[in-house]
Protein backbone atom coordinates (compact mmCIF):
# COMPACT_ATOMS: atom_id res chain seq x y z
CA UNK A 1 0.00 0.00 0.00
CA UNK A 2 2.79 2.39 0.94
CA UNK A 3 4.64 1.54 -2.25
CA UNK A 4 1.50 2.24 -4.28
CA UNK A 5 1.05 5.61 -2.58
CA UNK A 6 4.69 6.56 -3.10
CA UNK A 7 4.53 5.50 -6.72
CA UNK A 8 1.56 7.79 -7.38
CA UNK A 9 2.09 10.31 -4.62
CA UNK A 10 1.13 13.29 -6.77
CA UNK A 11 -2.17 11.72 -7.78
CA UNK A 12 -3.03 10.72 -4.22
CA UNK A 13 -1.96 14.07 -2.82
CA UNK A 14 -4.25 15.78 -5.32
CA UNK A 15 -7.09 13.45 -4.38
CA UNK A 16 -6.54 14.02 -0.67
CA UNK A 17 -6.55 17.80 -1.06
CA UNK A 18 -9.68 17.66 -3.20
CA UNK A 19 -11.49 15.41 -0.73
CA UNK A 20 -10.59 17.67 2.19
CA UNK A 21 -11.79 20.67 0.19
CA UNK A 22 -15.09 19.00 -0.69
CA UNK A 23 -15.59 17.89 2.90
CA UNK A 24 -14.87 21.36 4.23
CA UNK A 25 -17.19 22.88 1.65
CA UNK A 26 -19.95 20.41 2.50
CA UNK A 27 -19.98 21.58 6.10
CA UNK A 28 -19.25 25.23 5.28
CA UNK A 29 -22.42 25.67 3.21
CA UNK A 30 -24.62 24.05 5.86
CA UNK A 31 -27.58 24.52 6.39
CA UNK A 32 -28.02 25.19 2.66
CA UNK A 33 -29.04 21.70 1.48
CA UNK A 34 -29.16 22.75 -2.16
CA UNK A 35 -25.51 23.76 -2.18
CA UNK A 36 -24.60 20.60 -0.30
CA UNK A 37 -26.22 18.51 -3.04
CA UNK A 38 -24.39 20.43 -5.73
CA UNK A 39 -21.11 19.78 -3.92
CA UNK A 40 -21.90 16.08 -3.62
CA UNK A 41 -22.58 15.82 -7.35
CA UNK A 42 -19.33 17.69 -7.95
CA UNK A 43 -17.47 15.26 -5.70
CA UNK A 44 -18.84 12.24 -7.56
CA UNK A 45 -17.94 13.71 -10.95
CA UNK A 46 -14.49 14.70 -9.69
CA UNK A 47 -13.70 11.23 -8.38
CA UNK A 48 -14.84 9.56 -11.58
CA UNK A 49 -12.67 11.94 -13.59
CA UNK A 50 -9.72 11.48 -11.24
CA UNK A 51 -9.92 7.72 -11.62
CA UNK A 52 -9.99 7.90 -15.39
CA UNK A 53 -7.14 10.42 -15.63
CA UNK A 54 -4.84 8.47 -13.30
CA UNK A 55 -5.46 5.28 -15.25
CA UNK A 56 -4.95 7.00 -18.58
CA UNK A 57 -1.59 8.24 -17.31
CA UNK A 58 -0.58 4.76 -16.21
CA UNK A 59 -2.00 3.31 -19.46
CA UNK A 60 -4.24 0.90 -17.64
CA UNK A 61 -7.59 2.30 -18.65
CA UNK A 62 -10.04 -0.46 -19.45
CA UNK A 63 -13.78 -0.79 -19.66
CA UNK A 64 -13.74 -2.47 -16.26
CA UNK A 65 -11.87 0.46 -14.73
CA UNK A 66 -14.37 2.93 -16.16
CA UNK A 67 -17.27 0.90 -14.77
CA UNK A 68 -15.60 0.54 -11.38
CA UNK A 69 -15.03 4.28 -10.97
CA UNK A 70 -18.48 5.02 -12.31
CA UNK A 71 -20.20 2.75 -9.80
CA UNK A 72 -17.96 3.83 -6.93
CA UNK A 73 -18.71 7.49 -7.64
CA UNK A 74 -22.39 6.65 -8.00
CA UNK A 75 -22.53 4.87 -4.65
CA UNK A 76 -20.64 7.63 -2.84
CA UNK A 77 -22.85 10.29 -4.43
CA UNK A 78 -26.11 8.48 -3.66
CA UNK A 79 -25.17 7.96 -0.02
CA UNK A 80 -24.52 11.66 0.49
CA UNK A 81 -27.36 12.90 -1.68
CA UNK A 82 -29.99 10.84 0.12
CA UNK A 83 -28.91 11.98 3.55
CA UNK A 84 -29.46 15.60 2.50
CA UNK A 85 -33.04 14.94 1.38
CA UNK B 1 -2.17 -10.04 -14.14
CA UNK B 2 0.23 -11.98 -11.94
CA UNK B 3 3.73 -11.03 -11.05
CA UNK B 4 4.79 -14.51 -10.13
CA UNK B 5 3.43 -17.96 -9.51
CA UNK B 6 2.21 -17.35 -5.99
CA UNK B 7 -1.41 -17.15 -6.96
CA UNK B 8 -1.21 -19.96 -9.46
CA UNK B 9 0.22 -22.29 -6.83
CA UNK B 10 -2.67 -21.72 -4.48
CA UNK B 11 -5.48 -22.00 -7.00
CA UNK B 12 -6.36 -25.56 -6.16
CA UNK B 13 -6.63 -24.65 -2.52
CA UNK B 14 -8.76 -21.65 -3.34
CA UNK B 15 -10.96 -23.72 -5.61
CA UNK B 16 -11.56 -26.18 -2.81
CA UNK B 17 -12.45 -23.34 -0.50
CA UNK B 18 -14.73 -21.79 -3.05
CA UNK B 19 -16.80 -24.90 -3.53
CA UNK B 20 -18.08 -25.09 0.05
CA UNK B 21 -21.64 -23.71 0.56
CA UNK B 22 -21.82 -20.63 2.74
CA UNK B 23 -18.09 -20.48 3.25
CA UNK B 24 -17.53 -20.66 -0.48
CA UNK B 25 -19.99 -17.87 -1.04
CA UNK B 26 -18.32 -15.70 1.58
CA UNK B 27 -14.91 -16.41 0.07
CA UNK B 28 -16.26 -15.47 -3.33
CA UNK B 29 -17.66 -12.23 -1.95
CA UNK B 30 -14.74 -11.14 0.20
CA UNK B 31 -11.59 -13.02 -0.76
CA UNK B 32 -9.71 -12.26 -3.97
CA UNK B 33 -9.15 -15.46 -5.89
CA UNK B 34 -9.12 -17.08 -9.29
CA UNK B 35 -12.91 -17.43 -9.17
CA UNK B 36 -13.59 -13.72 -8.84
CA UNK B 37 -10.77 -12.49 -11.05
CA UNK B 38 -8.63 -11.72 -8.01
CA UNK B 39 -10.99 -9.07 -6.78
CA UNK B 40 -13.64 -9.71 -4.10
CA UNK B 41 -16.99 -10.02 -5.81
CA UNK B 42 -18.32 -7.36 -3.47
CA UNK B 43 -16.02 -4.81 -5.13
CA UNK B 44 -16.98 -5.61 -8.70
CA UNK B 45 -18.79 -2.83 -10.56
CA UNK B 46 -22.04 -4.78 -10.70
CA UNK B 47 -21.91 -5.32 -6.92
CA UNK B 48 -21.33 -1.62 -6.31
CA UNK B 49 -24.29 -0.91 -8.56
CA UNK B 50 -26.40 -3.35 -6.52
CA UNK B 51 -25.29 -1.53 -3.38
CA UNK B 52 -26.53 1.73 -4.88
CA UNK B 53 -29.88 0.16 -5.75
CA UNK B 54 -30.20 -1.39 -2.29
CA UNK B 55 -29.45 1.98 -0.68
CA UNK B 56 -32.06 3.68 -2.86
CA UNK B 57 -34.65 0.99 -2.13
CA UNK B 58 -33.98 1.11 1.61
CA UNK B 59 -34.26 4.87 1.68
CA UNK B 60 -37.56 4.69 -0.21
CA UNK B 61 -38.77 2.08 2.25
CA UNK B 62 -37.87 4.32 5.16
CA UNK B 63 -39.83 7.14 3.60
CA UNK B 64 -42.75 4.78 3.02
CA UNK B 65 -42.95 3.95 6.74
CA UNK B 66 -44.87 7.19 7.18
CA UNK B 67 -47.85 5.41 5.61
CA UNK B 68 -47.79 2.93 8.50
CA UNK B 69 -48.02 5.09 11.63
CA UNK B 70 -48.18 2.03 13.91
CA UNK B 71 -44.79 0.78 12.77
CA UNK B 72 -43.30 4.23 12.63
CA UNK B 73 -44.21 5.09 16.21
CA UNK B 74 -42.65 1.90 17.52
CA UNK B 75 -39.35 2.54 15.77
CA UNK B 76 -38.90 6.12 14.75
CA UNK B 77 -39.53 9.50 16.24
CA UNK B 78 -38.01 12.81 17.12
CA UNK B 79 -36.27 13.54 20.36
CA UNK B 80 -35.97 17.28 20.08
CA UNK B 81 -35.13 19.00 23.33
CA UNK B 82 -35.60 22.53 22.03
CA UNK B 83 -37.33 24.86 24.44
CA UNK B 84 -38.41 28.46 23.91
CA UNK B 85 -36.40 29.45 26.95
CA UNK B 86 -33.17 28.08 25.45
CA UNK B 87 -33.89 29.79 22.15
CA UNK B 88 -34.43 33.11 23.87
CA UNK B 89 -31.34 32.78 26.03
CA UNK B 90 -29.11 31.87 23.11
CA UNK B 91 -30.60 34.53 20.85
CA UNK B 92 -30.04 37.28 23.40
CA UNK B 93 -26.57 35.97 24.08
CA UNK B 94 -25.77 36.26 20.40
CA UNK B 95 -27.19 39.75 20.23
CA UNK B 96 -25.27 40.82 23.28
CA UNK B 97 -22.08 39.43 21.77
CA UNK B 98 -22.74 41.59 18.73
CA UNK B 99 -23.32 44.70 20.77
CA UNK B 100 -27.11 44.71 20.67
CA UNK B 101 -29.69 44.70 23.37
CA UNK B 102 -31.70 41.62 24.20
CA UNK B 103 -35.23 41.04 23.00
CA UNK B 104 -38.22 41.01 25.28
CA UNK B 105 -40.56 38.06 25.10
CA UNK B 106 -44.02 39.15 24.04
CA UNK B 107 -47.07 36.98 24.63
CA UNK B 108 -48.94 38.21 21.58
CA UNK B 109 -46.01 37.45 19.34
CA UNK B 110 -45.76 33.99 20.90
CA UNK B 111 -49.43 33.44 20.18
CA UNK B 112 -48.86 34.58 16.60
CA UNK B 113 -45.95 32.12 16.32
CA UNK B 114 -48.10 29.32 17.68
CA UNK B 115 -50.91 30.17 15.27
CA UNK B 116 -48.43 30.11 12.37
CA UNK B 117 -47.05 26.75 13.46
CA UNK B 118 -50.52 25.26 13.81
CA UNK B 119 -51.47 26.65 10.43
CA UNK B 120 -48.45 24.93 8.84
CA UNK B 121 -49.48 21.61 10.35
CA UNK B 122 -53.11 22.13 9.43
CA UNK B 123 -52.44 23.08 5.82
CA UNK B 124 -49.29 20.95 5.49
CA UNK B 125 -46.79 23.49 4.27
CA UNK B 126 -43.35 24.68 5.25
CA UNK B 127 -42.92 28.25 4.17
CA UNK B 128 -43.25 31.84 5.24
CA UNK B 129 -46.21 32.16 2.94
CA UNK B 130 -49.13 29.74 3.15
CA UNK B 131 -50.44 28.03 -0.01
CA UNK B 132 -53.36 30.45 -0.02
CA UNK B 133 -51.00 33.43 0.09
CA UNK B 134 -51.29 34.21 3.79
CA UNK B 135 -48.17 35.90 5.07
CA UNK B 136 -46.72 35.81 8.58
CA UNK B 137 -47.90 39.31 9.32
CA UNK B 138 -51.47 38.12 9.24
CA UNK B 139 -50.87 35.98 12.33
CA UNK B 140 -49.13 38.84 14.10
CA UNK B 141 -51.99 41.21 13.47
CA UNK B 142 -54.52 38.55 14.36
CA UNK B 143 -52.89 38.13 17.75
CA UNK B 144 -53.53 41.79 18.45
CA UNK B 145 -49.93 42.88 18.16
CA UNK B 146 -49.61 46.21 16.40
CA UNK B 147 -46.15 46.39 14.91
CA UNK B 148 -43.91 48.88 13.25
CA UNK B 149 -41.46 46.27 11.97
CA UNK B 150 -41.82 42.50 12.06
CA UNK B 151 -40.01 39.37 10.96
CA UNK B 152 -40.17 35.60 11.06
CA UNK B 153 -37.68 32.73 11.31
CA UNK B 154 -38.63 29.10 10.83
CA UNK B 155 -36.79 25.89 11.68
CA UNK B 156 -37.65 22.21 11.70
CA UNK B 157 -36.17 18.79 12.47
CA UNK B 158 -33.45 20.05 14.79
CA UNK B 159 -32.49 17.91 17.77
CA UNK B 160 -31.28 20.73 19.98
CA UNK B 161 -31.30 24.48 20.28
CA UNK B 162 -27.57 24.95 19.67
CA UNK B 163 -27.65 23.27 16.26
CA UNK B 164 -30.69 25.28 15.29
CA UNK B 165 -29.04 28.51 16.37
CA UNK B 166 -25.90 27.63 14.43
CA UNK B 167 -27.99 27.00 11.32
CA UNK B 168 -29.78 30.32 11.66
CA UNK B 169 -26.53 32.14 12.21
CA UNK B 170 -24.96 30.44 9.21
CA UNK B 171 -27.77 31.63 6.95
CA UNK B 172 -27.31 35.30 5.99
CA UNK B 173 -31.04 36.11 5.89
CA UNK B 174 -31.79 34.44 9.21
CA UNK B 175 -28.75 35.99 10.78
CA UNK B 176 -29.92 39.40 9.59
CA UNK B 177 -33.21 38.90 11.41
CA UNK B 178 -31.55 37.50 14.46
CA UNK B 179 -29.23 40.46 14.80
CA UNK B 180 -31.59 43.12 13.51
CA UNK B 181 -31.28 46.13 15.85
CA UNK B 182 -34.74 47.33 14.84
CA UNK B 183 -36.47 44.46 16.61
CA UNK B 184 -37.35 44.88 20.25
CA UNK B 185 -39.62 41.96 21.04
CA UNK B 186 -39.87 38.28 20.25
CA UNK B 187 -42.42 35.48 20.32
CA UNK B 188 -41.57 31.80 20.09
CA UNK B 189 -43.48 28.58 19.56
CA UNK B 190 -42.02 25.07 19.58
CA UNK B 191 -44.57 22.63 18.23
CA UNK B 192 -44.50 18.89 17.60
CA UNK B 193 -46.67 17.48 14.86
CA UNK B 194 -46.84 15.66 11.57
CA UNK B 195 -45.76 17.50 8.42
CA UNK B 196 -46.10 15.82 5.04
CA UNK B 197 -46.34 12.46 6.73
CA UNK B 198 -43.34 12.83 9.03
CA UNK B 199 -43.16 13.66 12.68
CA UNK B 200 -41.26 16.83 13.26
CA UNK B 201 -40.68 19.72 15.58
CA UNK B 202 -41.35 23.17 14.18
CA UNK B 203 -39.90 26.28 15.70
CA UNK B 204 -41.52 29.57 14.79
CA UNK B 205 -40.03 32.86 15.84
CA UNK B 206 -41.82 36.12 15.39
CA UNK B 207 -39.97 39.39 15.83
CA UNK B 208 -41.46 42.78 16.14
CA UNK B 209 -41.24 46.30 17.33
CA UNK B 210 -44.51 47.69 18.66
CA UNK B 211 -46.03 50.63 16.91
CA UNK B 212 -46.22 52.46 20.18
CA UNK B 213 -43.00 52.28 22.13
CA UNK B 214 -45.00 52.66 25.31
CA UNK B 215 -46.32 49.14 24.83
CA UNK B 216 -42.93 47.71 25.67
CA UNK B 217 -42.95 49.24 29.09
CA UNK B 218 -46.21 47.50 29.91
CA UNK B 219 -44.61 44.08 29.69
CA UNK B 220 -41.76 44.26 32.14
CA UNK B 221 -42.18 40.75 33.46
CA UNK B 222 -41.04 38.95 30.34
CA UNK B 223 -37.49 37.80 30.06
CA UNK B 224 -35.03 39.61 27.90
CA UNK B 225 -34.36 37.40 24.95
CA UNK B 226 -32.61 37.29 21.61
CA UNK B 227 -34.75 36.82 18.54
CA UNK B 228 -34.52 34.66 15.46
CA UNK B 229 -35.99 35.76 12.14
CA UNK B 230 -35.81 35.10 8.49
CA UNK B 231 -37.70 37.87 6.84
CA UNK B 232 -38.16 41.37 8.04
CA UNK B 233 -41.20 43.16 6.79
CA UNK B 234 -42.74 46.54 6.95
CA UNK B 235 -46.17 47.00 8.43
CA UNK B 236 -48.02 47.33 5.18
CA UNK B 237 -47.57 43.69 4.15
CA UNK B 238 -50.57 42.26 5.96
CA UNK B 239 -53.13 40.18 4.20
CA UNK B 240 -56.44 38.81 5.41
CA UNK B 241 -56.93 35.08 5.55
CA UNK B 242 -60.10 33.16 6.26
CA UNK B 243 -60.48 30.01 8.25
CA UNK B 244 -57.79 30.45 10.85
CA UNK B 245 -59.88 32.02 13.54
CA UNK B 246 -60.55 28.65 15.14
CA UNK B 247 -56.86 27.88 15.34
CA UNK B 248 -56.16 31.12 17.06
CA UNK B 249 -59.13 30.77 19.35
CA UNK B 250 -57.88 27.39 20.53
CA UNK B 251 -54.45 28.69 21.29
CA UNK B 252 -53.91 28.76 25.00
CA UNK B 253 -50.17 29.02 24.96
CA UNK B 254 -48.47 30.78 27.79
CA UNK B 255 -45.70 33.20 27.12
CA UNK B 256 -42.56 31.35 26.15
CA UNK B 257 -44.13 27.95 26.66
CA UNK B 258 -43.88 25.19 24.09
CA UNK B 259 -47.11 23.58 23.05
CA UNK B 260 -46.92 19.97 21.92
CA UNK B 261 -50.15 18.87 20.27
CA UNK B 262 -48.71 15.39 19.80
CA UNK B 263 -46.47 13.83 22.40
CA UNK B 264 -43.75 12.31 20.24
CA UNK B 265 -40.91 12.98 22.58
CA UNK B 266 -41.26 9.85 24.69
CA UNK B 267 -39.64 6.48 24.07
CA UNK B 268 -37.89 7.43 20.87
CA UNK B 269 -35.66 4.64 19.63
CA UNK B 270 -34.22 6.30 16.55
CA UNK B 271 -34.87 9.35 14.48
CA UNK B 272 -35.24 8.83 10.72
CA UNK B 273 -31.92 10.62 10.19
CA UNK B 274 -30.13 8.42 12.70
CA UNK B 275 -31.53 5.28 11.10
CA UNK B 276 -30.53 6.49 7.64
CA UNK B 277 -27.03 7.36 8.77
CA UNK B 278 -26.59 4.05 10.58
CA UNK B 279 -27.59 2.04 7.52
CA UNK B 280 -25.46 4.09 5.14
CA UNK B 281 -22.45 3.81 7.45
CA UNK B 282 -22.94 0.05 7.64
CA UNK B 283 -22.78 -0.11 3.84
CA UNK B 284 -19.61 1.99 3.80
CA UNK B 285 -18.06 -0.10 6.56
CA UNK B 286 -18.69 -3.28 4.59
CA UNK B 287 -17.12 -1.84 1.45
CA UNK B 288 -14.18 -0.29 3.30
CA UNK B 289 -13.40 -3.49 5.19
CA UNK B 290 -13.51 -5.49 1.96
CA UNK B 291 -11.28 -2.93 0.24
CA UNK B 292 -8.80 -3.05 3.13
CA UNK B 293 -8.75 -6.84 3.14
CA UNK B 294 -8.32 -6.95 -0.63
CA UNK B 295 -5.46 -4.45 -0.44
CA UNK B 296 -3.78 -6.51 2.27
CA UNK B 297 -4.13 -9.76 0.35
CA UNK B 298 -3.02 -8.15 -2.90
CA UNK B 299 0.12 -6.73 -1.33
CA UNK B 300 0.98 -10.02 0.37
CA UNK B 301 0.47 -12.11 -2.74
CA UNK B 302 2.05 -9.51 -4.99
CA UNK B 303 -0.99 -9.46 -7.21
CA UNK B 304 -1.06 -6.64 -9.68
CA UNK B 305 -4.57 -5.22 -10.03
CA UNK B 306 -5.52 -4.24 -13.52
CA UNK B 307 -8.60 -2.59 -12.11
CA UNK B 308 -9.28 0.43 -9.94
CA UNK B 309 -7.07 1.70 -7.17
CA UNK B 310 -8.23 0.52 -3.76
CA UNK B 311 -6.50 3.37 -1.99
CA UNK B 312 -8.47 5.92 -3.95
CA UNK B 313 -11.72 4.11 -3.13
CA UNK B 314 -10.75 3.92 0.52
CA UNK B 315 -10.08 7.64 0.57
CA UNK B 316 -13.40 8.67 -0.97
CA UNK B 317 -15.45 6.29 1.17
CA UNK B 318 -13.65 7.52 4.27
CA UNK B 319 -14.53 11.08 3.30
CA UNK B 320 -18.15 10.07 2.72
CA UNK B 321 -18.25 8.31 6.10
CA UNK B 322 -16.87 11.41 7.80
CA UNK B 323 -19.49 13.61 6.15
CA UNK B 324 -22.27 11.21 7.10
CA UNK B 325 -21.19 10.97 10.73
CA UNK B 326 -21.02 14.71 11.22
CA UNK B 327 -23.97 15.62 9.00
CA UNK B 328 -26.48 17.68 10.92
CA UNK B 329 -30.18 17.43 10.30
CA UNK B 330 -32.64 20.24 10.44
CA UNK B 331 -33.80 22.88 8.01
CA UNK B 332 -34.31 26.58 8.28
CA UNK B 333 -36.62 28.78 6.28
Amino acid sequence: MVAEILKHKLAYAFLLIALITFTFGFFAVWPNRQLQRILVIGLAIFYFTWGLVTHVKSRKLTKLVVLEYLTTSLLAGILLLLVTL
Amino acid sequence: MLHNGTIRMSRNKQRRRATGGIRGTLMHLFHPSYHNEHKPKLLHPESLLYFSLIVLASFSLLKAIRFFPGIEHSILGYASNITPEDVIIQTNKERTTNGMGGLILNEELSQAALAKGQDMFADQYWSHTAPDGTEPWYFIEKSGYSYKVAGENLARDFMNTSDMMQAWLASPTHRANLLNPRFQEIGIAVIDGRLNGFETTLVVQMFGTPEKTANIATKPTEKKTPQLLTDAAETNTTQEKTGTEAVLADSTMLVGQAVSPMEFRDAVLLTPLQLTKAFFLAVILLVVMTLTYDTFIASNTKTAHLIGKNIGHLMIFSAVAFMLIFFKGGMVN
